[in-house]
């Protein structure tokens, strides 16, 4: 058996039973930094689980901006939800950031697995709600604050994940993908709370500086 | 380029504008032999100015994120 599978987090408490079905089943890819793994449109034919790497999950517009949805990483998944449902679509598209090893599962196995191990179908319940929680957040963040708000919140989150992101860089439109705006806009941001002496930029750092300027940022006060 | 933490340009975006040459704020940037070059490096701070005027995004700032307090 492929042992890779018990580095998936959905499958880390599944019993032998569930991890040999899916190995039976399920198959690795390996894909270059920059190779998309899938289309938003194109029919569902697969659920993902990554083994090693990076993978940004994003949507764009008809005028080719981008939002980033999620950044996944290694025992993540994804495309999960049209895996699901009957004759879907991928819902966004999905792209490597770095060399990355995913091991891919068909939808059908995926629900002949399911309707076979109740144990494994909670598991897929929970890994939804959570995912739904997720979008209710970011739904929220994007309906209710605005970019200067959504600008502190990405810079805070990202300070506290530095040891996830270990060696992650972040240009402008990286973050303008995230925050949900565009390139010149994070420019000004971010000029706006160096002037203010939130941040300092310093040849590829960005330090955050003032800890409850930021967290004021973050909630509107400032 | 990125070793020396200056901005990364693709050249296969570049159109050869100027514009990053007109914002940058400490003449680092120039346009000789029809490419787009770093003429004083040295004096690049990775304000991101150049990022962040580039029509094309033809140029990237790599930037770290972290706490100092």
């Amino acid at each position: 058996m492929n042992h890779e599978w018990k580095k998936i987090k959905l499958l880390a408490d599944a019993d032998d039973s569930v991890l040999k079905s899916i190995d039976e089943r399920g198959w690795p890819v390996s894909y270059a930094e920059g190779e998309p793994v899938l289309w938003e449109g194109d029919e569902c034919q697969a659920v993902y689980f990554i083994t090693s790497g990076m993978v940004e999950v994003y949507r764009t517009a008809i005028d080719g901006r981008a939002h980033t949805l999620r950044v996944l990483r290694a025992g993540d998944s994804f495309n999960l939800a049209p895996a699901l449902m009957k004759e879907e679509k991928n819902l966004a598209n999905a792209r490597c950031l770095v060399t990355t090893d995913i091991l891919v599962l068909g939808c059908e196995d995926l629900q002949i697995i399911i309707a076979r191990h109740p144990d494994f179908a909670v598991r897929i319940l929970q890994e939804m709600a959570e995912r739904l929680a997720d979008m209710t957040r970011l739904t929220s963040e994007l309906a209710l604050l605005t970019v200067r708000e959504r600008t502190a919140v990405f810079l805070m989150r990202e300070a506290e994940n530095i040891l996830i992101n270990a060696g992650r860089r972040w240009t402008q439109d990286d973050m303008a993908r995230q925050i949900g705006t565009v390139r010149d806009v994070i420019g000004r941001t971010l000029r706006d709370f160096e002037e203010k002496g939130l941040i300092l930029r310093d040849r590829g750092n960005i330090s955050l500086v003032n800890r409850e300027g930021m967290e004021r940022t973050a909630d509107g006060c400032e | 380029m990125a070793e020396l933490n200056l901005p990364v340009i693709d050249a296969t975006k570049c159109t050869l504008c100027g514009i990053c040459v007109d914002a940058c704020p400490e003449e680092v940037l120039a346009i000789e032999a029809d490419a787009l070059v770093f003429a004083h490096p040295e004096q690049c701070t990775l304000c991101a100015e150049c990022e962040t005027v580039c029509p094309e995004g033809a140029v990237a700032c790599y930037y770290q994120i972290s706490w100092t307090d």
